[in-house]
């Protein structure tokens, strides 16, 4: 058996869920808190109150919203996570160890925990040898190599964290599909549990609140649309993003940046052009042979843009406007900062992908990237 | 023979007599007449009703009203007083021959809002199944009560309680000795011990029980079960009352104990002017008291009996309005209709709390102490009830899923759960109290289902019973319940779930739980009243008829409305 599914169906064995594995299953204990749920998770979040018929239970929890993902956590880690107020479908849900800051987050056959160096481990229930995988969208299709059971790179993990479906097929049949809403924002949660609830363990752009002090009463995210704009603050962001921010200070910068993305646009247009035969043919081949070693040495300029464009979006979650923007004003990195072709698999798709499929696939992200960063300085663009 | 010269002399007499009466007859009329005017006319601004001390008119000072009887049923009707039944060992095998069960009584509300019931409860001796059942719940409280105080643990060996588990404590104790698995000896330390302890309890603010104390220190505790304070929940204090006077009526030497308890407790703030039920919690921020409308309905009926039955008048708590109803497989389920959105708090809709109304009080008035056990004097409780059944029996009926709904506690997060027939807009929603819908933890609820059988002697109930009734780890107790998705048993043992159990078995024997108070004067009434204490601590006086509780109606679901 393929060791990393042995070590998928171990981790099912002991991680259940709390009706099947009752044995395993601790019973309540205040000892068991190792959170404080006063310290807010994201922007949105806050303590409630919960009504307990008696002492077994929690008698507090934090709950919010971050990025469409709404959320509820324990003192004990005990958290679920779901696209819905409700939290009643694709909910993503986080069991900690008692005592300690090892939990296992789950939605459906997936399991993700984080390993002894901070890597994120990827589980799954019920695959054999001989499954593929793939990351879908409503676009495109995504092959995986195996090495998504083995702790996950940063390029993986941020693969995983754009969101589509994880599928699972074994020769033409799908046995597993598994919607990755959620991800990103339960691998966050457990690097900051794991780190102690430290600010430093949040992704660049994370929202956090202002304040700790935490409404015990009135509308709660999770439950009522009333929400009040919560207050931020800053912190440390990306070196691209402080570029973008004194960018946009210069208002007598901005009539001509609108020229230059233009340009740019014009040229998008060019790129996104079909190919000509021959570099169909060489597509072909790549998908025939999607073998690394194979590829070029040294990636073309419309790959390294489009490289460094995936990584501002993703990475840092700023709009295409604003990553173009910055790509003329920044020098070209040593080396990009995703490489495709490790993901493995159709490596040719992911380096030929035009231009406009690129930012749609990312849009989502991108959207709420700028947000958050046009929230950091909302008074310096709209002052003269 | 007769002389006939005698005849006119008769006939004389005889006319004379009538002109006499007559003449007499005119001269009282006349003379009454006269008298009546006269005393119109004199006497009309001077009438004057003897009024005797203590009598019916005499409208008695406070410091006098502690001594007048609390007025039932029985006294205004001239029926005959409810008799507490025997202890299970006690009674004759025939004991059930000739019992009462109504089965020609005409369905539906009577002339005073009573309700009769389509459905008739079970009755009859326990079977060895049962016995085994009741004896394994009682050993719960067996293993889990605290030696230094007398508490026993709401969940497991968590040494913790509330009022409302308290009260599940009482009411195992209470059926363990009438089933006879314990003698009077083990039900007098037990009870004495408890009582001692409860009159000792470190009050909150110096008004009503903290919602949670230790059970092995009896200290107030807060959520961690540290020492502190949280506030008080009208709702477990509601449960409390309710089998406080129920161990006062039925062991009379009790009432003392039972009395010295609730004359230390402050009830200014738990009833409000309007007779709903409040809670309290402490403000975060200010430290200060704040003060909630606590229940919904079910809860909030059930809970305002319990003051109702010590001579408080929690009248808006105890009404159905406002409620709404859901439609659900053909049963229109009544729930609160106060939006949880505005009020911040949820409509759960659950069997328990009218199980309990019904084993503990028969769906009762609690001024009623002579109805038969099949008649519901409070009428539209006993017909919301068996709404709750029905539309948990057309679930089963038309989806195969056994249904006994109740809240319920699991092992592990979130550690309990309100798996409820509808709430928050939902049927069969199963929900945490912070909120999360979490359907794998529907289950078939232990309590809920033996008390539904108890309740509602029916086919249904009979597989509810076959799936509930071996639900045990002999040592532990009874589990909790059954999960509905097929993951085997609910594995945590608690107060509540095994003592509503041993309710439901004793139910069986006995009827309805509460039994009529048979003494004379009260403590509870009479104590303080040469003092201002009863004022400040609003003790009520001895309820009379005026003080009673409305017994109400609402339109009646005749059939299932697909």
């Amino acid at each position: 058996m393929n060791k990393s599914v042995f070590k998928c169906t171990i981790s099912l064995i002991f991680f259940c869920g709390p009706a099947l594995a009752q044995d395993e299953v601790a019973e309540f204990s205040p000892g068991n808190a190792i959170l404080d749920t006063t310290i807010p998770f994201a922007a949105d979040a806050r303590e409630a109150e919960q009504a307990l018929r008696g002492a077994y239970g929690w008698a507090t929890f934090q709950e919010g919203v971050i990025e469409g993902i709404y959320f509820r956590f324990d003192p004990d880690g005990y958290a679920r996570f779901s696209t819905t107020p409700r939290l009643d479908t694709d909910v993503f849900e986080v069991i900690c160890t008692p005592k300690t800051t090892s939990c296992l987050g789950q939605k459906g056959a997936l399991s993700i925990q984080l390993n002894d160096q901070g890597g994120l481990q990827l589980t799954l229930a019920n695959i054999s040898s001989g499954d593929n995988f793939f990351i879908v969208d409503d676009l495109t299709e995504l092959s995986l190599p195996n090495i998504i059971l083995q702790p996950l790179d940063n390029r993986l993990e941020g693969l995983f964290a754009s969101g589509g479906e994880l599928l699972v097929r074994h020769g033409a049949t799908e046995t597993l599909r598994i919607p990755l809403s959620g991800f990103s924002t339960v691998s966050t949660y457990l690097r900051w549990v794991a780190s102690g609830q430290d600010d430093a363990s949040f992704p660049y752009g994370w929202p956090v609140s202002v304040s700790k002090t935490v409404a015990t009463t009135g509308d709660l995210p999770t439950q009522t649309s009333n929400q009040q704009p919560p207050a931020r603050i800053e912190q440390a962001i990306a070196p691209e993003a402080t570029v973008l921010s004194e960018t946009l200070t210069n208002t007598q910068r901005i009539a001509e940046l609108e020229n230059q993305i233009a340009a740019l646009l014009a040229n998008k247009t060019e790129i996104s052009s079909p190919p000509p035969a021959d570099a169909e043919a060489v597509d072909e081949t790549s998908k025939a042979t999607p073998d690394i070693k194979e590829l070029p040495a040294k990636p073309s300029e419309a790959e390294i843009l489009s490289t460094r464009l995936n990584y501002l979006m993703t990475e840092i979650g700023l709009d295409s406007a604003s990553a173009l923007t910055l790509l003329q004003r920044t020098k070209p990195p040593q080396a990009p900062p995703v490489c495709p072709e490790v993901i493995g698999g159709n490596v040719a798709d992911t380096a030929t992908e035009p231009m406009e499929h690129l930012l749609q696939k990312f849009s989502r992200t991108a959207h709420s990237g700028i947000k958050t960063i046009l929230t950091y300085f909302p008074r310096k663009i709209t002052q003269p | 023979m007769s002389n006939p010269e005698n005849k006119p002399d008769r006939l004389n007499l005889g006319r004379g007599i009538i002109i006499f009466l007559v003449s007499i007859s005119i001269l009282i009329g006349a003379t009454w007449s006269v008298a009546s005017f006269a005393r119109i006319l004199f006497l009309s601004h001077e009438e004057i009703n003897p009024i005797i001390a203590g009598g019916d008119l005499d409208d008695l000072p406070a410091l006098m009203r502690g001594n007048i009887s609390t007025v039932t049923t029985s006294m205004v009707r001239g029926e005959p007083v409810r008799v507490k039944p025997p202890r299970m060992c006690e009674m004759s095998p025939t004991y059930f021959d000739n019992l009462d069960k109504g089965l020609k009584q005409p369905v539906g509300y009577t002339r005073r809002n009573e309700y009769v019931s389509p459905y008739r409860a079970r009755r009859g001796f326990l079977n060895e199944r049962e016995m085994q059942a009741a004896r394994v719940a009682w050993l719960y409280f067996e293993t889990y009560t605290q030696e230094e105080t007398g508490l026993a643990n709401a969940v497991g060996n968590y040494p913790s309680t509330t009022m409302w588990d308290t009260a599940s404590y009482i009411a195992a104790t209470v059926a363990a000795y009438e089933l006879c698995i314990i003698e009077k000896p083990e039900l007098d330390q037990r009870l004495f011990q408890l009582l001692a302890t409860m009159k000792t309890l470190d009050l909150f603010r110096k008004e009503l029980p903290n919602k949670v104390y230790h059970t092995r220190t009896a200290a107030k505790v807060d959520y961690a079960n540290k020492p502190g304070e949280i506030g008080f929940s009208g709702l477990d204090l509601g449960r409390m009352l309710i089998w406080l006077r129920i161990i006062k009526n039925r062991y009379p030497y009790l009432g003392n104990s039972v009395d010295a308890i609730l004359l230390k407790w402050d009830f200014r703030n738990v009833i409000g002017e309007q007779g709903l039920i409040y809670g309290a919690r402490i403000n975060s921020e200010t430290n200060e008291t704040i003060y909630d409308q606590e229940g919904r309905l079910g809860y909030e009926e059930y809970a305002a009996k319990g003051y109702a039955l010590w001579g408080f008048k929690p009248i808006l708590a105890h009404r159905a309005e406002p409620f709404l109803t859901a439609s659900i497989y053909g049963i229109q389920v009544p729930y609160d209709g106060r939006d949880p959105r505005i009020f911040h708090s949820q409509n759960y809709v659950v069997t328990e709390s009218y199980l309990q109304d019904g084993l503990e009080l028969g769906f009762d008035m609690v001024h009623d102490d002579s109805s038969p056990d099949w008649l519901r004097s409070d009428g539209w409780r006993g017909e919301f009830a068996d709404r709750i059944y029905n539309v948990q029996e057309n679930r089963w009926r038309q989806t195969g899923f056994m249904t006994a709904r109740s809240e319920h506690n699991v092992k592990g997060a979130p550690y309990f759960t309100y798996d409820t027939i509808f709430s928050d807009g939902y049927p069969w929603n199963t929900v945490t109290p912070r909120g999360d819908y979490v359907p794998d933890h529907a289950a078939i609820s232990s309590k809920a289902a033996l008390g539904m059988w108890a309740l509602w002697d029916t086919d249904y109930t009979n597989i509810l019973y076959e799936a509930i009734i071996e639900l045990y780890n002999p040592e532990k107790g009874m589990f909790e319940g059954l999960y509905e998705r097929g993951q085997g048993r609910v594995e945590i043992f608690t107060a509540n779930n095994n003592g509503i159990i041993l309710t439901a078995l004793l139910h069986k024997v006995q009827g309805k739980i509460l039994t009529p108070y048979t003494g004379d004067a009260e403590v509870w009434y009479t104590a303080f009243r040469d003092q201002n204490i009863r004022e400040r601590r609003h003790y009520p006086d001895p309820p009379q008829e005026d003080d009673w509780l409305p017994a109400l109606r609402h339109s009646i679901q005749n059939k299932e409305d697909f």
